[in-house]
Parts: C-alpha cells; sequence; structure tokens
C-alpha cells in the first residue's frame, strides 16, 4: 500500500494485494475500492513510524477467517529526505493459532485461551465469545473483581502462574489460571487449571495414606491388646485363686505351673 | 510439595504455550521486517515489486507448513 499518487502519480490509491489461493500465490489490486489511509494497519505504523501487530479481525474477504496484520512502514529517500511512501503489510491467518491452544487439555475441564493487547478474547474453547466479549466484559457479567484484576495484568504484560484464583467460564467451578504475555504483540496466554480435578489424584493418595495408616494401627492395637492378655492371663488366674485362698476357702486348686512360666519368690 | 509441583507443571504448560506461539509471530514478522529494507533499498518497477511481494507470501506459506 503506497502513499497518494506514489509512484504513480496519477494513481491515489495504489495497492498490490498478493495473496494465496488454491495452491496458487495470486495478485489483485483494490483501486478505489478499499480506502486504506484511514484503516488501522496503514494509520498507525505510519503515525508512529514503527513496525506493528493490528487488533485481531475477522477478514470478510477470505470467509470470516480471523486474521492479524504485520505492518512495516516504508521509507524512501526523496529530495534527499527521508519520506514514508507506503507500508508493507503481512495479513496472518489466526486459525493456527487458536487450533494449538484449543489442543491444550488440562485434566478434563481445563483450557488455554489467549486475549489481544486490549483484551479481546482472540482464542477460547467456547467460539461465542471469540472477538464478541473482552475479558473485562466477561468479568462484569460474571461481577468477577478477581477476573478483572486478572484482565488488568494481562493486558499490561505480566505474568502470574497459580496465584489466582476464579471461576471457570465453563464449569463455573473454582479455578487456577496462570497466564504470561507474547513478547511479540503484547497479547496474553492465559492457562485455566481445575482445582478439584488437580487435587482429585492427590486427595486420593491421601485418603489412602489414611486409611492404611489407621487400619495398620487397629491391627497393631489388637496385636498389643492380645499378646499382653496372654502373658498375664496366668497371673490373673492366680490372684484370683489366691484372693479366694486369703478369704479362707482351702480347696482352690492352683493354676499348673507351665513351660516357660515363672513364679517369684 | 505436591501443590509447589503442581504450580511448577503450570508454569511450565504456560510458557511452552507462550514460546510456540512467539516462536511463529516473531519468525513472520522478520520476513517483511527484511523486505522492507530490501524494497526501500530498491527501486523496483510495479512488475519486479509484484514478484518480490509473491516471493515473500510464498515464504511465509513455507514457513507456515514447516510451524
Amino acid at each position: 500500500m503506497f502513499e497518494p499518487y506514489y509512484p504513480d502519480p496519477s494513481l491515489k490509491y495504489n495497492t498490490l494485494y498478493v495473496y494465496h489461493k488454491d495452491e496458487k500465490i495470486e495478485f489483485k489490486t483494490f483501486g478505489e475500492n478499499v480506502d486504506y489511509f484511514t484503516m488501522d494497519y496503514y494509520q498507525i505504523p505510519k503515525e508512529l513510524n514503527r513496525s506493528l501487530w493490528s487488533q485481531p479481525y475477522f477478514d470478510e474477504g477470505v470467509g470470516d477467517v480471523l486474521m492479524t496484520t504485520y505492518s512495516v512502514p516504508l521509507y524512501k529517500y526523496i529530495n534527499g529526505r527521508k519520506q514514508l511512501v507506503g507500508v508493507l503489510g503481512v495479513d496472518l491467518s489466526l486459525d493456527w493459532l487458536q487450533q494449538y491452544l484449543n489442543s491444550i487439555k488440562i485434566y478434563e475441564t481445563g483450557y488455554a485461551f489467549l486475549i489481544s493487547s486490549i483484551g479481546t478474547i482472540v482464542s477460547h474453547p467456547d467460539k461465542n465469545v471469540i472477538m464478541n466479549e473482552t475479558i473485562f466484559s466477561i468479568a462484569d457479567a460474571q461481577k468477577s473483581q478477581q477476573l478483572r484484576t486478572i484482565g488488568y495484568n494481562m493486558i499490561h504484560g505480566e505474568t502470574s502462574f497459580a496465584e489466582m484464583e476464579y471461576h471457570n467460564l465453563r464449569t463455573g467451578k473454582l479455578s487456577w489460571i496462570a497466564y504470561a504475555p507474547v513478547p511479540t504483540n503484547n497479547w496474553s496466554i492465559g492457562v485455566v487449571f481445575p482445582v478439584d480435578e488437580l487435587m482429585v489424584d492427590v486427595n486420593d493418595l491421601i485418603t489412602n495414606l489414611l486409611i492404611i495408616g489407621i487400619g495398620g494401627l487397629a491391627i497393631i492395637l489388637i496385636l498389643i491388646i492380645l499378646i499382653s492378655k496372654s502373658i498375664t492371663r496366668p497371673l490373673r488366674i492366680l490372684t484370683q485363686a489366691a484372693g479366694r485362698f486369703a478369704q479362707g476357702n482351702f480347696d482352690v486348686i492352683l493354676p499348673q505351673i507351665k513351660s516357660g512360666m515363672r513364679s517369684a519368690n | 510439595m505436591v501443590e509447589k509441583n503442581l504450580k511448577l507443571n503450570a508454569e511450565s504448560v504456560t510458557n511452552a504455550a507462550v514460546l510456540r506461539v512467539d516462536k511463529v509471530l516473531s519468525t513472520v514478522q522478520k520476513i517483511p521486517d527484511n523486505y522492507s529494507k530490501i524494497i526501500e533499498a530498491s527501486d523496483y518497477s510495479r512488475d519486479e515489486l509484484i514478484d518480490v511481494l509473491k516471493q515473500l507470501v510464498g515464504i511465509i506459506l513455507r514457513f507456515s507448513e514447516q510451524a
């Protein structure tokens, strides 16, 4: 895309659009059909004098595909002065990115999502929220100050791992959320970890350990009782016999001394 | 200890996702960055410029197929 009347002084709108379709690389020009001078992908890099990635957008021309554009301002030295002559843009479909993020499964209900630098949902397992919601509109709908804080941190390029909790958009259950920025375009990826599913193995382990521990203690206790009873049983019989003997019952038969039994003098 | 390990795993999963996405974007953006320097330094005719742009699209296609 060139500046008005550059390089051809007879053309105000001068776009060279090269694209891939049906295994072919083709070319077309838009003429006056697209007033690109006011488009973000042209105007913002021109005004900022630097390359940048656009916000995500649906490209209706190629079948409502979610796209982003990387725009590089082009300069030429004209009459000894460096002047902007156009913008070189590359449109990138975000299908691959959505497919990749949707392939991330955390246990049963965990998932990954992506937001743009202004919080727009770019990738999410729930297709209805993509480009229709921002993380802040979801926070408002859920009346979740915590999700709003997470969104604020995400668009400011902050990183947090499992330090904040929020209610999973899909299940409503308490979840951990980990997020980190994508350095190249300042978007941010979040990964939702369902706490109950994460902890289910740990809880099972704790339950099994408790059952084994309590069972072991009970068995040891029963063994101690049985052994101590077997050791003290002759003494108890002797004590009972001695008691009756002391009461004057001289017919009492004292227990037989068996092998290994000792008496005290 | 278990919770600490879970947090470390969360960190690894998130970092891996970020690295993969960032690698694709940063590689793609290098292509127009380099081509812009070539275009600025040359006086291509309209047809030559179209060929250069076709070459650029071809490189991005090849990269995206590999990625």
